[in-house]
């Protein structure tokens, strides 16, 4: 040991002059070799169970908020999109479909006859945006743009842009309109934790407003699907999916703040740029060190329960909540599957401080995941949120096909 | 752009003399005939190195000397503080006297940096100073053998090494070991532990380099934007493109590589615009990329398994034409960036044959024609713009691979042989003589060029290492003056 200081001491000197800028780290003629490591993985999928409205409840809500649902039987509900005039778009993803959806009598539920298909046979179809006009929508390999007419009713789906990578394990896409009036759109990796084939996995992407050319905007993220740009930073901030199957509490969720050309670190990396130990080091490029790797990537901001799973994010921009929670961000964490005590099924909050940089994430909506003797047991899995024309805010459970609607009460 | 197999004259020999001062003879020492390898053309000023032989405390404790002789090297060594008896002397491929990783044990051992021994005939195999490179390791050297004083002294000259060219040794690494060398055993002949390393440095050359932040920026493509005072460099392992600033050496990224069509990046061009263009090598794509790096268009040639879009020139005529070095075609990209085929190569004298075909092309400043190197066969094409007549200019610029066109100068970077070579050409861009060959302080594979006012920039690809081996890092362009 006393050797090898010597020689990394004599490293730095040496290189010190030969170098004005930080060195590159050294490929090695030979994989970097890590000591072995164990872990415990436990595989905890609670027992699913249909929503019933007795279920109720057991939802948690902060003093002064009210939860109430507008509609059931909507499938695998997914992604929602709020119109100015308070028509709803909602993606579901298992059925490849767009559903428009507007509470037209304004009892504060979405009828049999408020509801409608508007769009059908769009592989894995999720994220949905709207920009002057048009529907934009993303699945497995393919972006659609749809013109929306006035009764909201979308046109036949046109190809936007095409050719993107296999979905593989994360076929969760996502986009949104930029501030720059590019399009974003994120692209989950195939596989749990090893590189990726197609250098477009694990992205997100930047595509031009014709959608003919793109670029890789940032790279080694997992699968980012809840993004967006903070309503007075302009900040871009994206909650990443860390690997599966590394234990209880690694890796953790991230809040990242995505910026041009950047990595994200995975799959080698974790939160603050922590080494990944139960990836395998010889895959990574240049036969370098981990620690090399890590020290060359960004790190998150923030940092959640493992496994938690964010699928939407959204920023609250309404008025009927307390004035605290105006442009914080709310996240639907689905729910974890490889954790011994169940991480997520629950909607977050991301409280953002007063020089709005996020501040911590709490709980919001929770009760969804409990433990019934031995056995876990739950009744939603949280996937889309947005905020409600009258500044209620909107999630869904992609299980049951149930649209939640979450009011601030506590004034009156 | 890259590889070839890096071949040595199959008749070449070591040619060995060895006058050692101050010790016991050499044994094994023998003049090997037959060096048939051609004298290069003349380097820009003599072609001399020193290198400093450092312990592993880094204190200076001799010298070796370098100075090219016909196709070889004569080298002096002077060393001290040394055991008594002989110690096993080699050129090591990087030139980097740093501790780094033995593979034999994957440990940080003294000077493992400067790697394993220089190997130019790929031949894997530790040997005596006589072996044929393609038997044994280039960088294998007669032993040196130290007095009793702790001094050791040798001058000898081989041809395994040269100061140029495939078996150039500028920026390697001579390292003294601990041990007699067997002359045998892999990988260093069992000599221990390496005691002493230098650099072998040219004299009275400079240059500045550019280094590269990445371990696998295998850099193809260099492109100067004189107004923004940058040089774009593109990954042909990633198609990234870096902007480094030209007089503080920051780099950034430009522009992400690995999106549609950006997997690759290969010959760059900057256009009046300020806009970027990249071949994009086996994706069969040109990029036209913003001057904030996004892409305006991604222009697809026909889909092939076969793409390799090399390299482009933008021409007096507002066109950008395009080689493809597998596909015996010229395309071309109008100014409203439409891409087509504008030269089918099968009727002209141009034949594609295995390996790497039209490669670096330039456009004569009187919009006349185009001048396009063939890296397998080292022919110089002309053809021309008007008729699209097709005639050969010169032979003999084998693996040439990006071009400079300077007047009626034209600089051809030679990758695998390891130097630039300078050719003056007619008034009509008909014929043309080589009259120098740099290999500067030492090149790796290098790939393009670019000039910055009197000053030239060179991309050092290490394209050689994509499929196997260890590329040294970092990454680097180097500066030069015009020679
Ligand atoms: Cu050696």
């Amino acid at each position: 040991m006393k050797t090898l200081t010597h020689l990394l001491g004599l490293a730095a000197l040496l290189s010190a002059g030969a170098l004005a800028q930080t060195a590159p780290p050294t490929p090695r003629p030979i994989a970097p070799g890590e000591p072995p490591v164990t872990l415990t993985a436990t595989r905890n999928e609670p027992t699913p169970l249909e929503f019933t409205a007795d279920k109720l409840a057991r939802l948690k809500v902060p003093a002064g908020f009210t939860l109430k649902v507008m509609a059931t039987g909507l499938g695998n509900a997914r992604m929602l999109h709020v119109m100015p005039d308070g028509g709803i778009y909602l993606s579901r993803r298992a059925q490849g479909d767009v559903w428009y959806l507007k509470d037209t009598d304004r009892d504060g539920q979405i009828g049999a006859a408020e509801r409608r298909q508007v769009a059908q046979n769009m592989k894995l179809a999720h994220g949905l945006d709207v920009r002057d006009g048009k529907m934009y929508v993303v699945g497995e390999k393919t972006i659609w743009v749809m013109d929306i007419a006035r009764d909201g009713g979308l046109s036949v789906p046109r190809v936007f842009a095409d050719g993107f990578p296999d979905a593989g394990q994360h076929p969760a896409r996502s986009l949104k309109w930029g501030p720059d009036g590019y399009l974003y759109a994120s692209f989950g990796s195939t596989n749990n934790d090893a590189p990726t084939p197609n250098p477009e996995e694990a992205t997100m992407l930047r595509i031009s407003p014709d959608g003919k050319t793109r670029e890789v905007f940032a790279r080694g993220l997992r699968h980012t699907i809840g993004f967006g740009w903070h309503p007075l930073s302009g900040v871009l901030y994206g909650a990443d999916q860390g690997s599966d199957w590394h234990g209880d509490n690694i890796p953790p969720e991230e809040i990242n703040v995505i910026q041009r050309g950047k990595n994200y670190g995975w799959p080698f990396c974790y939160g603050d740029k922590q080494l990944d130990p139960y990836v395998n080091v010889g895959n990574i490029p240049g036969k370098i060190t981990k620690a090399e790797y890590c020290a060359g990537t960004q790190g998150s901001v923030l940092n959640y329960t493992a496994h938690a799973a964010a699928i939407a994010m959204t920023y609250y921009t309404g008025t009927q909540f307390p004035a605290e929670y105006r442009n914080d961000a709310f996240i639907a964490y689905r729910g974890s599957w490889n954790r011994t005590e169940p991480s997520g099924y629950e909607i977050a909050r991301v409280v953002f401080d007063a020089q709005n940089r996020p501040e911590r994430i709490e709980p919001f909506i929770t009760g969804f995941v409990y433990q019934d003797g031995d056995i876990w047991k739950q009744f939603g899995r949280v996937a889309g949120v947005a905020t409600y024309t009258d500044g209620s805010l909107l999630f869904t459970d992609d299980q049951s096909g149930v649209l939640y609607r979450v009011l601030y009460t506590g004034g009156n | 752009m890259r590889l070839t197999s890096g071949r040595l004259n199959a008749g070449q020999r070591t040619l060995i003399t060895a006058a050692l001062l101050g010790g016991a003879a050499l044994t094994g020492t023998g003049l090997a005939g037959g060096a048939t390898q051609p004298v290069p053309a003349p380097a820009s000023t003599p072609l001399k190195a020193t290198a400093a032989l450092r312990d592993t405390a880094g204190q200076v404790l001799g010298t070796a000397t370098f100075e090219q002789q016909g196709p070889g090297v004569r080298v002096t060594v002077n060393v001290t503080g040394l055991k008594p008896g002989q110690h096993g002397m080699h050129v090591h491929e990087y030139g980097r006297c740093t501790p780094g990783v033995d593979a034999a044990t994957n440990t940080v051992v003294a000077f493992g940096g400067a790697g394993g021994h220089f190997d130019p005939g790929m031949s894997r195999n530790h040997d005596d100073p006589q072996a044929d490179n393609h038997a044994g390791h280039g960088g294998d050297l007669p032993m040196l053998t130290v007095g009793a004083d702790g001094t050791g002294r040798a001058t000898f000259t081989t041809a395994k090494v040269s100061l140029t060219g495939m078996t150039g040794v500028l920026n390697r690494s001579l390292v003294i070991h601990a041990q007699p060398d067997d002359y045998r055993s892999d990988p260093a002949g069992l000599s221990g532990a390496r005691e002493r390393c230098g650099i072998i440095t040219r004299d009275s050359f400079s240059v500045r380099d550019y280094p590269l932040p990445g371990p696998q920026d295998f850099p193809e493509g260099v492109a100067v934007d004189a107004a923004r005072g940058v040089a774009y460099t593109g990954s042909a392992a990633s198609g990234t493109i870096y902007a480094v600033n030209l007089s503080s050496g920051a780099v950034s990224t430009f522009a992400e590589g690995g999106g549609q069509g950006r997997a690759s990046a290969l010959g760059l061009k900057v256009d009046a615009q300020g806009r970027v263009w990249a071949a994009g090598g086996a994706s069969g794509t040109v990029s036209v990329l913003r001057p904030d790096g996004f892409p305006v268009a991604i222009l697809n040639t026909p889909k092939s398994p076969n793409a390799y879009v090399n390299d482009l020139a933008p021409a007096p005529d507002g066109n950008v034409y395009v080689t493809d070095s597998s596909r015996p075609v010229i395309f071309r990209v109008t100014p409203d960036l439409k891409l087509s085929a504008w030269l089918d190569l099968s009727g002209t004298p141009i034949r594609y044959a295995p390996g790497i075909n039209l490669n670096g092309i330039v456009a004569t400043p009187d919009g006349r024609a185009l001048l396009a190197v063939q890296l397998n066969t080292g022919d110089l094409w002309r053809i021309d713009l008007r008729t699209k007549a097709v005639r050969r200019v010169m032979g003999g610029l084998t693996r040439g691979d990006g071009l400079l066109l300077d007047g009626r100068t034209l600089y051809v970077v030679r990758n695998a042989e390891q130097v630039i070579t300078k050719v003056t050409l007619n008034a009509d861009w008909t014929a043309g003589q080589v009259v120098a060959e740099e290999p500067l302080n030492g090149l790796r594979f290098p790939t393009t060029l670019a000039a910055i006012g009197g000053d030239l920039i060179v991309a050092q690809g290490q394209l050689d290492k994509l499929q196997g081996g260890t590329p040294e890092t970092p990454f680097k362009l180097t500066r030069f003056k015009k020679f």
